[in-house]
């Protein structure tokens, strides 16, 4: 029976070949913009960088700390970490890191501009950066305060060009930093990881950061087993509720924050949310009625086509009501039949979100990034074709199912 | 006529009404796109207050809270020797960053009237330095030293704001004392100038009430100055920006230093907003498209059904243009209702001030762009079907089955 269906359906494409370009050009740009949509989120949430194991660690990025009058929403500070999160039991590893810090640099007459981040020799052990030559900095070098740093290939690439360059000596920011280690170019998307260079937080050129209870810093607690996550994320609000260890209670009294997963850390983004409460839901019920409502004036546009369509199959439907069948099986028929166009529509669309995920990685405009497509965009793109499908198909193929056979038979609507 | 034509339009309702649904739905989209681009162009055409070119903005990071005590000295040794460096044209500072996103405003009451407005520590010469025009009064100067008033200097609008009337606002605020209802007993604020304009944040931000405090170097102030700007004669190349940088940490070799230049800087912000904004055009673009070949289909097909309709009216002797003119106005009318029902729904975000970017200064005039659009779409998309109206000859459309 279904192939029957589909054989009709096929016929039909074929009829009407101007109707059918216009329903799948609608089809296929819906369905690229949202394919494109998810694939960069999925590259967010499911990284394949050095945060490729984010299953096992949870990151403090934001931090709100309150007194009476005030409120004060920053990344945390290093006296923040070292009080407070440093007395965290369940992690077996937590790393503090700073922000991002831009950094010029001067070669024979050409300004570079590279992101610098300050670590510890934890964040090398949490995070899975791939060396190409040399290796990271060790929690000695970083006691010891050592001016030793890791690059990225291209930064190395563009100080020394091709060749070794461990050992070599880098200058950023008035010090000279002596090269220990290469590794690949990571994504702008991976929020914890991607930076050009990394040094020990002990070469910062002055110690006041030790005294900051807010100010650009960022912490990974890590545990090799996922499922320990959660006792990580309700020891920390458990902590900060009961046990917050503040320098100066007249300027920060209580502390909000949460020890976030992606989702998490994304929601506080798209939410703009701070404090204890990431906001997990707001951002779900966006992305679903985002989706949907992107989706509303091509189904509408697609149902306008489906009715008029019809018309021409008038008689068709006459004959096979004439014969007996119902309407709730030419109901099926009808949106099978819309489903097999959404599906064509959906593959042209899938090679549209490729050369578009491929332009927006050549054009460098998320640096680094590398947008692929995998078994999630085809299931997402699966999900979307059915829902375009059956709400762009479900009306028209009711009002069809009610013409009356003498009528249809007629071909006069 | 237009009688004639809505009642066609009302007899096949049904099928007009997701019409109708579809063309408010794409005018909104359209709508949102050209409020959104339009009121961000009236922002970037008027007037910044300041000169952008051949200035570079050096930041300072001091690796934590500022801390006038200690921060102060450094700051001011800074400054003073860029003064002295050869070539730089002037050295000005700002406590707010120039171009940047981060403001600093204040909700008062002085003397009874209650203001919003944004502000910011400048030193003595900065403002003349960036090009700004005085419009009353004078610039800070040494006569303000040790006085009873703090000195600032407004903008104009800040002065319409606080005096109603116009005409004589400018000269009634020139030694104006605004008294802080809250603290009455506090130093006054004694507007000693106005200044046309000065819009920190750049092209993008709203021109609202704006104050200059006086900073003083050898005074300092409590949240910190960490913005110095230097102004050259003409475009600087980078190679000196090492040169600086290396001087910079000779007098301060904790702090770290940031170097942009104003161009760069206002490019940016340029670019912050258009890419998103081609990026949503690019896709409403296609979304227009989609509906306008929708619409071009779903008129095709309706046409092949009107057939022998169309054949009885120009057998009785209706013209081909007539004809025509009927389709394409049919849709017009449809077109028409969508666009009333969209205003419906439109009129309460100004109403009820629920997006800060649609208000009455650009809710029309958005308004009629995106009417012109539509009604060109759905005239373009109603020419070949009203074409194919009028193919066949009517002996042959009478009975076409």
């Amino acid at each position: 029976m279904f192939r029957n269906y589909l054989l009709t359906a096929w016929k039909v494409l074929l009829r009407r070949k101007v109707f059918t370009f216009i329903s799948l050009f609608g089809i296929a740009i819906t369905l690229t913009v949202l394919m494109v949509a998810s694939t960069i989120i999925d590259s967010y949430l499911y990284p394949t960088g050095p945060q490729k194991n984010s299953d096992n660690f949870l990151s403090i990025s934001r931090l709100t700390l309150k007194a009476k009058n005030s409120v004060n929403n920053s990344n945390p500070g290093f006296k923040f970490l070292t009080t407070n999160v440093s007395r965290l039991k369940s992690p077996e590893l937590i790393s503090f890191f700073t922000q991002p810090q831009s950094v010029a640099t001067f070669l024979s007459g050409i300004k570079l501009n590279n992101s610098l981040r300050r670590t510890d020799s934890n964040y090398w052990k949490i995070l899975n950066f791939e060396f190409i030559e040399g290796n990271y900095y060790s929690k000695e070098d970083v006691q010891a305060g050592k001016n030793v740093m890791v690059i990225s290939q291209t930064t190395a690439r563009e100080f020394f060009g091709p060749g070794k360059v461990v050992g070599k000596n880098l200058v950023a920011s008035n010090q000279t930093f002596s090269i220990v280690g290469v590794v690949k170019d990571v994504s702008q998307m991976e929020q914890s990881a991607a930076s050009d260079m990394w040094v020990p937080y002990t070469t910062a050129p002055s110690t006041q950061y030790q005294h900051e209870m807010m100010s650009g810093w960022e912490v990974l607690l890590y545990h090799s087993n996922p499922q320990m996550l959660v006792e990580m994320k309700s020891e920390y609000a458990h902590l900060l509720k009961n046990d917050f260890v503040t320098p100066d209670p007249e300027r920060y009294k209580t502390a909000h924050s949460g020890a976030d997963t992606p989702l998490e850390r994304l929601a506080r983004k798209f939410t703009g949310s701070w404090g204890d409460d990431s906001n997990l839901s707001g951002i779900i019920y966006l992305f679903i009625f985002g989706g949907l409502g992107f989706m509303l004036l091509p189904s509408v546009n697609l149902i306008n086509l489906n009715i008029s369509r019809i018309m021409e199959r008038s008689s068709e439907i006459g004959v096979r009501k004439a014969f007996g069948a119902s309407g709730s099986q030419l109901v099926v028929q009808f949106v099978v039949e819309n489903i097999l166009i959404t599906a064509i529509g959906g593959i042209i669309g899938l090679f549209l979100s490729w050369f578009v995920l491929y332009q927006i990685g050549a054009t460098d405009f998320i640096a680094n990034a590398d947008f692929s497509l995998n078994w999630r965009t085809f299931l997402v793109s699966t999900i979307l074709i059915l829902i375009l499908g059956i709400i762009s198909g479900v009306y028209p193929a009711y009002k069809m199912s009610r013409i009356h056979p003498v009528i249809a038979l007629k071909g006069a609507l | 006529m237009l009688s004639h034509i809505i009642k066609m339009v009302w007899n096949r309702k049904r099928a007009n009404l997701l019409i109708v649904i579809e063309i408010a739905m794409i005018f909104m989209v359209l709508f949102g796109l050209i409020s959104s681009a339009y009121s961000s162009y009236r922002d970037f055409s008027k007037p910044l207050g300041f000169e952008w070119k051949n200035t570079w903005a050096i930041s300072i990071g001091t690796g934590g809270r500022w801390k006038n005590e200690t921060d102060a000295a450094p700051f001011k040794a800074l400054f003073e020797t860029l003064q002295q460096q050869k070539g730089i044209e002037s050295v000005s500072m700002s406590s707010v960053p120039i171009f940047e996103y981060s403001g600093w405003s204040s909700e008062s009451k002085y003397n009874g009237k209650e203001i919003y407005y944004g502000m910011n520590y400048v030193n003595e010469t900065g403002p003349q330095d960036w090009g700004v025009k005085l419009i009353a009064g004078r610039w800070f100067g040494e006569q303000d030293n040790g006085q009873n008033y703090r000195e600032v200097m407004v903008n104009r609008l800040f002065v319409e704001t606080m005096f109603d009337e116009e005409q004589d606002g400018l000269k009634k605020a020139i030694g104006f004392d605004l008294v802080d209802d809250e603290e009455p007993t506090a130093k006054p604020m004694r507007i000693v100038g106005v200044f046309e304009a000065f819009r920190q944040q750049g092209h993008f931000s709203s021109d609202k009430p704006y104050l200059f405090f006086r900073y003083r170097l050898d005074k300092g102030y409590g949240h910190g100055s960490r913005n110095i700007y230097l102004k050259f004669e003409n475009e600087k190349s980078v190679d000196y920006e090492d040169t600086l940088v290396k001087l910079l940490k000779s007098i301060a070799p904790n702090w770290e230093f940031t170097i942009r230049t104003w161009k760069s800087m206002r490019a940016g912000q340029i670019a912050e907003t258009v890419v998103p904004m081609k990026i949503v055009g690019i896709i409403v673009g296609f979304l227009l498209l989609m509906v306008a070949m929708g619409l071009f289909g779903v008129l095709w097909q309706n046409i092949n059904r009107r057939t022998r309709e169309i054949g009885l009216r120009r057998a009785i002797g209706a013209s081909a243009v007539s004809i025509q003119l009927q389709v394409v106005s049919e849709m017009v009318v449809l077109a028409g209702l969508a666009v009333l029902f969209s205003l419906f729904i439109l009129i309460q975000i100004p109403l009820l001030e629920l997006i800060d970017t649609v208000t009455w200064n650009n809710f029309w005039m958005s308004f009629v762009i995106a009417i012109s659009v539509v009604l060109v779409m759905v005239v373009l998309c109603s020419l070949y079907p009203s074409r194919t109206a009028i193919a066949l000859s009517p002996a042959n459309a009478l009975h076409y089955e």
